[in-house]
């Protein structure tokens, strides 16, 4: 038996006890190391329920009460032990996400009042990215007004994280005309979460300047941030864009901008642009930039002979549903005739290009 | 058969000397070893990338977000009268700004149509849609008179011979950019649409398709729709389908999803898009697997139209499902899943080591097949080997034995460590004993259910290459248990 086992290759040994050591104890200590505040979800729980319970309190009674002579702060230790401290502003930043106005203010308090934004500050400057993160996000979240030398050093980090931050930041806390300016800067695409946020924080932000949006729609920049320039052109209805839209609609190939610069041109309600977009209709392939044209229209061409016209030739020429169907919605706009729209709809013989379609209807 | 393994073995000594055959064993333990470890290494990178990334996003905020893209819920219904308005409820709640339902009754024979008119108050209504892609005729659409339930869309089709016909017709309907294709038995977590939908957003690259991890509703507690409490199931099979599961989302997934290579988005769960999903003219009818098919197809042509994408999957559970508790009807499922894993690659096999697919060529497509493919047949074959070791050469059964051995442990390991690190993740077990009753099945599973899977795979080969006629079956659905 022992010779058997003599046999048994020293390879396989090792890796026997290396899986062990490494796969079932190695990353499981990894994982724990890393992990502090996942120890008893209990406990955690309760004490994040007397959190919650306390914050209410203070919401309701708008921060009357001082912090930090607080029986359950004291007793707990909030201000000592961390992680007391990291449920409790955890709690805090979820309150935060919904709250506006005076219960908002009342929550920003109890943040300064036990002077988490000082230190908060102080990170920072911190070298680890993890620090400067948690605290911008804070101070963010907290709308607590920092130096913004420091912020735009930030807007230029290494770390692509922090610069994201260090812009949402910008753009959410200060109303300087060159807060925008790291559009400019910026080299790598934004995100579609980016460019939603953004728009988000400058259209919400009624103190920020307004500027020409339509510098960023130009060949030169990213297409996610040409995206996100029509998005505020649009929004502020600024129908100077109208003429960068269209050089960029001559020169863009990619259909989820051709899109948007169509709907733009709808949406700034840019009249002059209406036999632009009949020109363009004629040479476009792509089937849901034509949609797209056709809404545009719809939109703009109120009571105009030639969008009438057009849409009432796409409808009787047409073969492609999809178009159909928006060129008659496209002529209930312009044309304000539900009763023609009705008659046209009863007429209406695409359903039965084929047969399922027909038994729908 | 005895003279051509003495031959051999001749030729083995010959050619391969003990030291050769040493040195052999190293590199193929450590290879694979090696890559396990390294799997797990890559989840345990993504995930807690995920969780670092998760602390600093405002995912919340998307369900505010009037601009946010909207997302189109396609489910298909076929005899699911036991569970089908549980589900409706749950998905009518899921908690998103901008999104439709749209249920298509898939030829159900029962009542399902009839619990769903009478439910929501549907009527028939006239919708106008183009037909991008074919599917068997549609009957009727039904909208419903109320208004709680008007992003609720009922289409009601003739049977087409398989789930992808059903997802298909929903998306000749579907009017939003992304599609999310669920299972109608599984119930969702509330936050499922913002949770996938960040993950899309927050991608550089163009991201067309998020899968997340499924988990069996089994003994689970279901109240209005939603989840209320997890249970861990109580039937043997079950058990080792959550452990099963676990495993391979938490660790297999996240890994892949860290390599922007997952080759499969589980049809019970997936978020897509749906311009690309088009494009490749959807789901295919033919396929025994077509969640995992529609998400090759879809790589190979971002791949061939060189345009950037991603792939990733989410270690949360936000998918609950009935998994099967009867051994007829899991071996029935794993054989189907085996069939459509050789029809994927029969289909796709240019693909292999061709370098201008990338990724898909390089690592999707050979991992499937000389890991998920080939290696049931290996298996197999060092069970016909080690039972002639047993009489002719007891040592190199020795060896061999202490070779399983060893592999089994490592996969023991491996389904501890996803447990746990499930269980400090994302706590859906209660307490530390449950999910060590959990964690235990890894010890059985080699003896008791890894069997039935090697001999499903092997046999679904077989109907493949022998033609037998495609089947779905019939899951016979439990029901939940509702508070």
């Amino acid at each position: 038996m022992i010779e058997l086992i003599n046999n048994i290759p020293d390879t396989l040994i090792g890796i026997f006890i290396f899986n062990i050591v490494v796969v079932n104890i190695g990353m499981l200590l990894i994982f724990i190391y890393n992990n502090p505040i996942a120890f008893d979800d209990k406990k955690n729980k309760k004490i994040k329920n007397i959190f919650n319970e306390l914050l209410s309190e203070l919401i309701l009674n708008e921060n009357k009460i001082e912090l930090k002579q607080n029986h359950v702060i004291k007793q707990l230790k909030v201000l000592e032990k961390k992680r007391m401290k990291t449920i409790f502003i955890k709690t805090l930043k979820e309150y935060a996400i919904f709250l506006k106005g005076k219960e908002f203010e009342a929550l920003t308090e109890i943040y300064k009042s036990i002077n988490l934004h000082i230190n908060d500050i102080k990170d920072l400057d911190s070298n680890r990215v993890n620090s400067i993160l948690n605290a911008l996000e804070r101070l963010n979240r907290f709308k607590i007004k920092v130096d913004r030398e420091k912020i735009k050093a930030l807007q230029k980090h290494k770390s692509p994280e922090v610069r994201e931050l260090a812009n949402s930041y910008t753009l959410n806390i200060y109303n300087d005309l060159d807060i925008y300016e790291f559009l400019d800067f910026t080299n790598e695409p934004l995100t579609p979460w980016q460019q939603l946020e953004y728009f988000q924080l400058i259209t919400n932000n009624i103190e920020a300047p307004v500027i020409n949006f339509s510098k960023w729609i130009d060949p030169k920049y990213d297409n996610s941030l040409i995206l996100l320039a029509l998005d505020l052109c649009g929004h502020y209805k600024q129908k100077n864009a109208s003429t960068a839209i269209q050089i960029m609609l001559n020169i863009s190939t990619d259909s989820r901008v051709r899109i948007k610069l169509i709907k733009t041109l709808g949406i700034i309600n840019d009249t002059d642009a209406i036999e632009f977009l009949i020109q363009i209709f004629k040479i476009e392939s792509e089937k849901k930039c034509k949609i797209e044209i056709i809404r545009s229209l719809g939109y703009l061409g109120y009571k105009n002979k030639n969008v009438i016209i057009f849409l009432e030739n796409l409808i009787e020429n047409e073969t492609n549903i999809s178009i159909k169907k928006a060129a008659i919605i496209g002529l209930n706009r312009v044309s304000y005739s539900f009763t023609a729209l009705e008659k046209r709809i009863y007429n209406f013989d695409i359903e039965k290009s084929t047969k399922e379609e027909l038994k729908v209807i | 058969m005895t003279d051509i393994l003495t031959l051999l073995q001749h030729y083995f000594e010959t050619f391969y000397p003990s030291n050769t055959y040493n040195n052999t064993t190293r590199i193929l333990t450590i290879g694979l070893f090696g890559s396990l470890i390294l799997t797990n290494v890559f989840s345990f990178i993504a995930i807690k990338r995920y969780l670092f990334k998760k602390n600093f996003s405002q995912s919340k905020k998307l369900a505010l977000m009037n601009h946010a893209p909207g997302i189109s819920i396609i489910t298909g219904a076929h005899n699911e009268s036991l569970t089908i308005i549980d589900n409706v409820h749950s998905l009518l709640s899921l908690n998103y700004h901008k999104f439709e339902l749209i249920v298509v009754n898939d030829g159900s024979k029962d009542d399902t149509l009839e619990k769903l008119i009478k439910e929501f108050d549907l009527e028939e209504t006239k919708y106008f849609f183009e037909t991008i892609i074919l599917t068997a005729p549609i009957k009727k659409v039904y909208k419903s008179k109320n208004l709680a339930y008007k992003s609720l869309v009922v289409i009601d089709k003739v049977n087409g011979g398989g789930k992808a016909d059903a997802i298909n017709a929903g998306l000749n309907l579907a009017k939003y950019d992304y599609f999310l294709n669920i299972d109608v038995d599984c119930i969702l977590d509330f936050d499922t649409l913002l949770i996938m939908m960040d993950v899309v957003l927050n991608e550089k690259k163009r991201c067309i398709g998020v899968g997340a991890t499924l988990r069996m509703s089994n003994s689970s507690f279901v109240k209005r729709g939603t989840i209320e409490k997890v249970g861990v199931p109580k039937k043997l099979l079950v058990r080792f389908q959550e452990l099963e599961y676990v495993r391979s989302f938490v660790l297999g997934k996240m890994a892949w999803s860290f390599l922007n290579a997952v080759p499969n988005i589980s049809g019970g769960l997936g978020l897509f898009d749906k311009e690309i999903v088009l494009k490749i003219g959807g789901y295919d009818n033919n396929s025994l697997g077509e969640d995992m098919d529609l998400v090759f197809r879809m790589i190979i042509y971002m791949q061939e139209n060189n345009e950037p994408y991603c792939v990733r999957s989410v270690p949360r559970t936000l998918c609950w499902t009935e998994g099967p508790e009867s051994l007829k009807i899991l071996v029935r499922q794993r054989i189907r899943w085996s069939r459509g894993l050789v029809q994927i690659l029969k289909k796709n096999k240019r693909v292999l080591f061709n370098p201008k697919y990338g990724i898909m060529g390089m690592v999707i497509y050979p991992y499937n097949f000389f890991v998920e493919f080939l290696s049931p047949f290996i298996e197999f074959t060092g069970f016909l080997i080690m039972i002639y070791c047993f009489f002719y050469d007891p040592i190199m059964f020795l060896n061999m034995l202490y070779l399983v051995v060893v592999i089994i442990s490592f996969y023991v390991g491996l389904s501890f460590t996803a447990v746990f690190l499930d269980r400090k993740v994302f706590k859906y077990y209660q307490n530390s004993f449950v999910t060590l009753g959990i964690a235990t099945m890894a010890i059985l599973e080699p003896i008791m259910y890894h069997p039935i899977i090697l001999y499903c795979s092997i046999k679904g080969f077989f109907d493949e290459v022998t033609g037998k006629k495609k089947k779905w079956g019939v899951m016979t659905r439990k029901g939940f248990n509702n508070i």
